[in-house]
């Protein structure tokens, strides 16, 4: 799924490893979530949109073609 | 601070669990079963892994990566994954094994039709295992 984790990341000045902690989970997830590799959990999500300040739908970006798949 | 303390017992007994095997060898000689060689091989990874966890607990930043790891969702979600696959495949081989076994007899080897048989039903009980585990988390979840 993609998604504008990096954006949002870089505009606060926080690195991967930063976030990670925040949320509680490792560099290499926070890597994966960024490159679409790996879909956080609904948990997560709600985690990562509170870091940021915004809603789910301004993170995650929901396209017609993933409903297919 | 919990998993911590989980693991640590659960390492702990994996260790004892490898000495008790070590014992029986050696308390019970006409046992003859090989038990000290798997008792030390199950030894040294518990004493492995305790000693992976006092590491760990040596500095508070080891600790808490530590505990990162064991909570961290993507790797929960790609052991699952793993788990899940090393099943699937491991049914499969079995089958073959057990297929073939059945099916091509060695006349230098007079108990492997048995031995096919019996792996045959043991993928039998654990597809049923399977199925039944499947319908009780379908009514859970």
């Amino acid at each position: 799924m993609k998604n504008k984790i990096e954006q949002e990341r870089k505009a606060l000045g926080l690195t991967q490893s930063a976030l990670g902690e925040r949320l509680g989970v490792s560099r290499q997830t926070i890597i994966s979530i960024e490159r679409g590799r790996y879909n956080p959990s609904l948990m997560l999500a709600f985690q990562i949109a509170r870091v940021f300040g915004c809603a789910i739908e301004d993170i995650f970006l929901f396209e017609e073609e993933e409903e297919s798949t | 601070m919990k998993k911590y303390k989980r693991h640590r017992n659960i390492f702990l007994c994996i260790t004892l669990f490898g000495v008790l095997l070590i014992l029986l060898e050696v308390l019970i000689p006409s046992l003859d079963a090989n038990l000290s060689s798997l008792g030390a091989g199950i030894f040294a990874v518990g004493l492995a892994r305790l000693l992976i966890l006092h590491r760990t607990r040596s500095s508070p930043e080891r600790q808490r990566q530590y505990e990162m790891q064991q909570n961290d969702e993507r790797l929960r979600f790609i052991g699952q994954k793993a788990i899940g696959w090393t099943f699937w495949i491991s049914v499969y081989a079995e089958l073959a094994v057990g297929l073939v076994c059945t099916n091509f007899p060695i006349d230098a080897y007079p108990d492997l039709k048995q031995f096919g048989t019996i792996l045959c039903m043991f993928i039998c009980a654990q597809m049923l295992l399977y199925v039944i585990l499947y319908h009780v988390f379908q009514r859970k979840y």
